[in-house]
């Protein structure tokens, strides 16, 4: 059994119903430096000698769980874990998939809403759409990145349009990703609030694949990073980026997901 | 171009690499005429801020000429002498508009990771984290500047580089600490940390209307400096200032303390042993003895206030000293706009020189050498580099060597 493999089918953290919150490498780190401390500790007897031991086990009992009381207690964590969809197959396969997200946007709804209803607008801060359009009223033809070099494309239906507040659609029959969509928009003295719900319906089998294509493996990340964009667009008339700027290793970090860029 | 890229933990390199290009319609690009490194550049150095890449540009304190704009840039024309700061904003988001410019909610491209760690993110920075954005930053011939109708400040043409270099950060950065002390009339500040930032808080707090600053290092060449900023002094090598600073302050206590060394705090004792054995064991990011101390020897209803850079956790912060005495704590990255123009009207009137704290005038080609040893907490304390300058023949530890090198300015 791997080291990986160890860390990842963990009885220490079932049988206490620990929650994972450590990396795995500070994992390995932790234990082994617990180890080393317990070492020293044994190897002394002196005031040092307990101390040096309780650091040490409870570095390795953090090290064998994955769990990290401070961190539980901070409500931080270095764990590249979480709730991917790749993994959690069985659970999935008949379920809804809700991702929705609220940014606050410093413009009007009236310029929201007129941006957002204008379909064609929405791959300019989405990441995985090629194209929108609004092929007869009320009918939208929707063309998304695909697993692979595949493109997937559905129609969907405006089922409300109330202009300044809410629009809401959802897939025709037939759909290769079932599901549907909703913005609100509501003023505030902060700025309008933009909430953004979509519930996939997913029998499994290619459309969970089309879904993990479009959501990406955490299904309200890659929603959350669109709206960001979509913030930043209407609030300055750029996203920010720096793909393809200079690196000295001739690297395009910008260009990797960010879930590669380690935190 | 020629840039200083990381590679590692201690592991600065100059390299050739490709040029910036404009990339966004607010975008300037800047041939830099002179660049510095900065005390939280150390803390990238020895890898105490998670989140860089091999080969990523240092460099957030920078200036230069416009050599190229987007089609979106009002403000700016090619030719321009601009100094740039270090924190990127983007001018329209509720958080700009309050001039919260360092918490710009636009400018990080990496928002998502900084998110997580924080909470929510801050803005954007150069020559930083991919936390923040991982923007190529300055210490190169020429960088590429996003949202150039709001950060970059026009210099005029009598004032030298070595002048307004540091309206980049450090002198910006020092005043806000001073600013955030909330100094009243008769108030003594004790500032620890004498370097480059805690050089100008000492003066900026001065200009505030402190009556007394007392500046707190091990360095004498450091302590030498704040002197002639007007402090007294304390070196935390040979007295205990916890029982000094009662002494000086008629056992009230100083008004307000301010942290100006951040996550990397030396020391001695046995909070700095503690300190060192978690964050090597990788239980705790930071070393937070220096904010331990301020908390412990502020007055009773007094401010902390923290323009030193924490990334991450701290612990045994005697929380309850704080709660208990009421202090009230300020801290953050500088809200850059707020400062470059009325502290370049200081310059201009003559109120303060800020090529004072520069001690060492080289060329970027030295910059692995100058890291080396601004680490070692020598001589160095100011770093002004030229970036289009061959490398120094004789390498940059001799003083005399480096006084030699009187940069041309552009």
């Amino acid at each position: 059994m791997s080291q990986e493999s160890i860390l990842q089918h963990n009885p220490l953290q079932a049988l206490m119903q620990l929650d994972e919150n450590v990396g795995t490498r500070e994992r390995m780190v932790s234990a082994i430096a617990g180890g080393t401390l317990l070492a020293l500790a044994a190897g002394r007897n002196n005031w040092a000698a307990l101390p040096l031991g309780l650091l040490g086990g409870s570095l390795v009992f953090r090290g064998l769980s994955g769990h990290c009381e401070v961190y539980k207690q901070l409500g931080v964590s270095s764990s590249e874990g979480g709730h991917h969809l790749s993994q959690q197959g069985g659970r999935m396969l008949t379920g809804e998939v809700k991702v929705q997200k609220t940014v606050t946007i410093n413009a009007t709804p009236e310029r929201i809403y007129s941006f957002w209803r204008k379909f064609e607008n929405l791959p300019h801060f989405t990441q995985n759409l090629i194209s929108v359009n609004e092929i007869e009223p009320g009918i939208t033809r929707w063309v998304a990145y695909g697993p692979g070099s595949s493109t997937i494309t559905w129609d969907a239906k405006i089922e409300e349009d109330t202009p300044n507040q809410r629009i809401s659609w959802s897939t025709l029959p037939g759909s290769t990703l079932e599901h549907n969509g909703s913005l609100h928009l509501t003023p505030t003295s902060r700025g309008t609030e933009v909430r953004v719900v979509i519930r996939y319906y997913v029998p499994g089998g290619k459309m969970l694949q089309n879904l993990i294509k479009l959501t990406g493996d955490e299904p309200g990340q890659q929603i959350d990073r669109d709206m960001r964009h979509l913030k930043a667009l209407l609030e300055t008339g750029e996203i920010p980026r720096t793909d393809g700027q200079p690196t000295g290793v001739g690297l395009n970090i910008a260009d990797r997901p960010v879930s590669a860029v380690e935190a | 171009m020629r840039a200083v890229c990381y590679h590692g933990i201690k592991d600065m390199r100059v390299e050739t690499v490709p040029d910036p290009f404009l990339i966004n319609p607010q975008d300037i690009i800047l041939k830099v005429t002179h660049t510095a490194i900065c005390g939280s550049d150390l803390h990238l150095y020895n890898g105490f801020m998670p989140g860089m890449k091999e080969g990523d540009i240092l460099g957030h304190e920078f200036m230069g000429e416009v050599v190229d704009k987007g089609k979106e840039v009002t403000k700016l024309e090619l030719g321009d002498r601009v100094v740039v700061p270090f924190t990127i904003a983007c001018g329209n988001c509720f958080f700009c508009e309050k001039t919260l410019w360092a918490c710009c909610d636009n400018s990080n491209p990496n928002a998502d990771i900084a998110s997580k760690m924080f909470g929510y993110s801050p803005s954007g920075l150069f020559g930083y984290t991919h936390l923040t954005g991982g923007y190529a930053g300055g210490q190169a011939q020429f960088v590429r500047v996003p949202y150039a109708n709001v950060g970059p400040i026009k210099i005029p043409s009598h004032l030298k580089d070595e002048q307004v270099l540091f309206l980049s950060d450090i002198f910006p950065t020092g005043y806000q600490g001073a600013e955030n002390c909330q100094i009243e009339p008769g108030d003594t500040v004790a500032i620890w940390g004498c370097g480059p930032v805690g050089q100008f808080a000492i003066r900026s707090a001065y200009m505030l209307g402190a009556e007394r600053v007392i500046a707190i290092d091990d360095n004498e060449d450091r302590l030498r400096m704040a002197r002639d900023g007007g402090a007294l002094t304390l070196n935390f090598a040979e007295v205990n200032v916890l029982e000094m600073l009662p002494e000086m302050t008629g056992g009230r206590g100083p008004d307000s303390c301010m942290d100006a060394v951040g996550m990397e705090a030396h020391g001695h004792g046995i909070g700095a042993i503690y300190d060192s054995v978690k964050t090597k064991a990788m239980m705790m990011t930071d070393k937070p003895n220096v904010l331990r101390q301020c908390i412990m020897a502020c007055r009773k209803g007094g401010t902390i206030s923290v323009p030193g850079v924490y990334g991450g956790v701290i612990d045994k912060i005697p929380f309850g000293a704080a709660m208990n005495k009421g202090l009230t704590f300020k801290m953050g990255q500088t809200h850059m706009m707020r400062y470059m123009q009325p502290l370049l009207e200081k310059i201009e009137q003559g109120l303060i020189d800020p090529s004072f704290v520069i001690t060492h005038r080289a060329s970027l080609e030295d910059s692995p050498e100058l890291y080396k040893e601004f680490e070692k907490r020598g001589q160095l304390i100011k770093t002004f580099l030229d970036p289009f300058a061959p490398a120094s023949e004789k390498g940059i530890s001799s003083k005399a060597h480096s006084e030699q090198r009187q940069p041309v300015n552009a």
